[in-house]
């Protein structure tokens, strides 16, 4: 293999991909991965939406003097 | 002005006298001030020399000067006695070369401001955090303050700190005002402001005078903090569970780490309420607790980075700057019993406006991502630590690296990047002990919505965009050393 110039970043990329592209793991499985992450994350937001909605509320009642 | 060095054991017996020609303090004022500069240098290491500048003026005792103490009966004095702290002996001809005047800046720890309030005496001060005669490192969010001594421009890095005068600023305004000298002096975005400034901001929305100072709630700090440009988060303990106790610790745990220093509120039973700012932590002094907070889906376990045991930091303005406490007894410091069993029940964080995805998300999004990455590489029991950095530093860290090689120092510079990121380390008790990490996903702080993890480097294999189409890459990562946002004392 050629080796990379070192004036490129781009060609240090291409360089690695031809190197250590080879993971058996494609595309597809990593979409699948996000969409999974994605489905778990919107219900984790409208619980959190509840949350955050009460703490102006707690922290309008401590007034700090000490 | 009269300026004088001595050794700052001798100081003791020069104050007195100084207090009294410069403040016309009587004998119990004059001893009540010097019983609180005691305790405030108190712990300081052993060999230090002083210089005692009088009719010192001051620009934040001014400020409460001119727009409260003017307009009473009682006299006040005007100017202060500034006292300067060198890390060993120096004469006056050392202000007078250039030669000499890099040894003063070497040997510079910084100043206390003494102001002529009765009872409150300690003004603006930032000490440089090794003046604290300490057996542990502190790890600091630090600013760099100049100081011009008896004519020499010096600079001390530390987080800046007053006493409360308790009737022109009391604890809510001293900590806006240290968040906004600290923000002020790292980030030309912010600007510095007066406690007067504070009360403007406030005026439109204040039902009742302001000054005496009554104190503010929580929401008021918040909205004085977003007033001045911050993009605030606020969190509370809710209704104080056990539970939401811990969640609430661990949220200033990782934004501290990140270098992020916060206005963290503390209440008792017994009527007491406070606010100071965390500022850092000590080393930790046991290992991740190996007790799991998620189990992967193949078995293995995730523990949390931040269940080890450390004091956190606090400029507390009742106490001298980088005071340590356990994040669960943030009142420990205190006698009285009117502060037994304070709990920090809020926190208010200020986050750069363009920091859109906040810690309690940032952490479900990595946990969700290793979960789901476990489902196509077994992980094996980790540990993890989430911090948030800007692009900058986060790259300047990576480029500078010992232990990353060139391969991943290419794909991690070249990746394009948001203005901040959410960086989850990942690795083991040993390794983290170490200050090791073994693998990170990088998440990204712009997208409050969407679920954009950047990168994952785990397990020799990196998920992520090269030349902006996602890869896989099997790419082999030893141990490399953590990213570090506070600075080691």
């Amino acid at each position: 293999m050629q080796e990379p110039s070192k004036l490129d970043s781009k060609e240090l990329l291409e360089s690695l991909l031809a190197k250590f592209g080879s993971n058996s793991v494609g595309e597809q499985k990593v979409q699948e991965m996000e969409r999974e992450i994605e489905k778990n994350m919107n219900t984790f937001d409208i619980a959190e939406r509840e949350r955050t909605a009460k703490v102006a509320d707690d922290l309008s009642k401590i007034v700090i003097t000490a | 002005m009269h300026f004088r060095l001595m050794p700052f054991k001798d100081l003791e017996t020069y104050l007195p006298g100084a207090l009294k020609e410069s403040f016309s303090f009587n004998d119990l004022e004059c001893k009540d001030a010097e019983k609180k500069v005691q305790s405030f240098t108190s712990g300081l290491v052993a060999g230090l020399w002083v210089g005692v500048e009088t009719s010192y003026v001051d620009k934040l005792y001014r400020d409460a000067y001119y727009n409260y103490y003017s307009s009473k009966l009682n006299e006040y004095k005007r100017d202060c006695i500034r006292l300067s702290f060198f890390a060993g002996e120096i004469t006056l001809d050392d202000f007078f070369s250039d030669k000499s005047a890099e040894k003063l800046q070497d040997l510079f720890r910084g100043f206390i401001v003494i102001r002529p309030t009765v009872r409150n005496v300690i003004g603006r001060n930032v000490l440089h955090p090794s003046i604290i005669d300490k057996t542990i490192g502190y790890r600091v969010s630090i600013a760099k303050f100049s100081a011009c001594i008896y004519g020499i421009k010096l600079w001390v890095e530390g987080f800046p700190h007053s006493s409360q005068d308790e009737e022109f600023m009391v604890c809510a305004e001293t900590t806006i005002w240290a968040t906004m000298e600290y923000f002020s002096t790292r980030y030309p975005e912010y600007q510095p402001m007066l406690p007067r400034e504070i009360h403007k901001i406030l005026a439109t929305t204040t039902m009742e005078r302001q000054v005496p100072s009554n104190g503010l709630n929580g929401l008021q700090m918040s909205f004085t903090l977003k007033e001045l440009g911050f993009g605030v988060k606020i969190y509370s303990s809710g209704k104080n569970s056990a539970k939401e106790q811990e969640d609430l610790l661990d949220l200033i745990k990782i934004y501290v780490e990140s270098g992020i220093p916060l206005m963290a509120l503390m209440r008792n039973d017994y009527g007491t309420a406070h606010v100071v700012n965390v500022v850092g932590r000590t080393d930790f002094v046991t290992k991740v607790s190996p007790v799991p907070i998620l189990t992967l889906p193949n078995g293995g376990q995730v523990s949390n980075y931040y269940n080890q045991d450390a004091k956190y930091l606090l400029v507390d303005d009742n106490h001298r700057a980088y005071a340590d406490v356990p994040l669960d007894n943030p009142s420990c410091k205190y006698t009285g019993t009117e502060w037994m069993d304070c709990k920090i029940i809020g926190a208010v964080v200020p986050l750069h406006k363009r920091i859109y995805m906040e810690a309690i998300r940032a952490k479900k999004l990595a946990l969700m991502g290793l979960s789901q990455f476990d489902k196509l590489f077994k992980l094996p029991n980790i540990c993890i630590r989430l911090l948030l950095s800007s692009t900058r530093t986060f790259k300047h860290s990576v480029a500078h690296n010992p232990d990353l090689s060139p391969e991943h120092k290419t794909i991690l510079l070249s990746l394009n990047m948001p203005k901040f990121v959410w960086i989850a380390e990942i690795g083991t008790q040993d390794s983290f002990a170490n200050d090791k990490a073994t693998g990170m996903l990088l998440l990204d702080a712009t997208e409050p919505k969407k679920n954009e993890i950047l990168a994952y480097l785990l397990e020799n294999t990196y998920i992520g965009k090269v030349r902006d189409k996602v890869e896989v890459l099997s790419l082999p990562l030893p141990p490399f050393q953590i990213h570090q946002n506070l600075n080691l004392f």
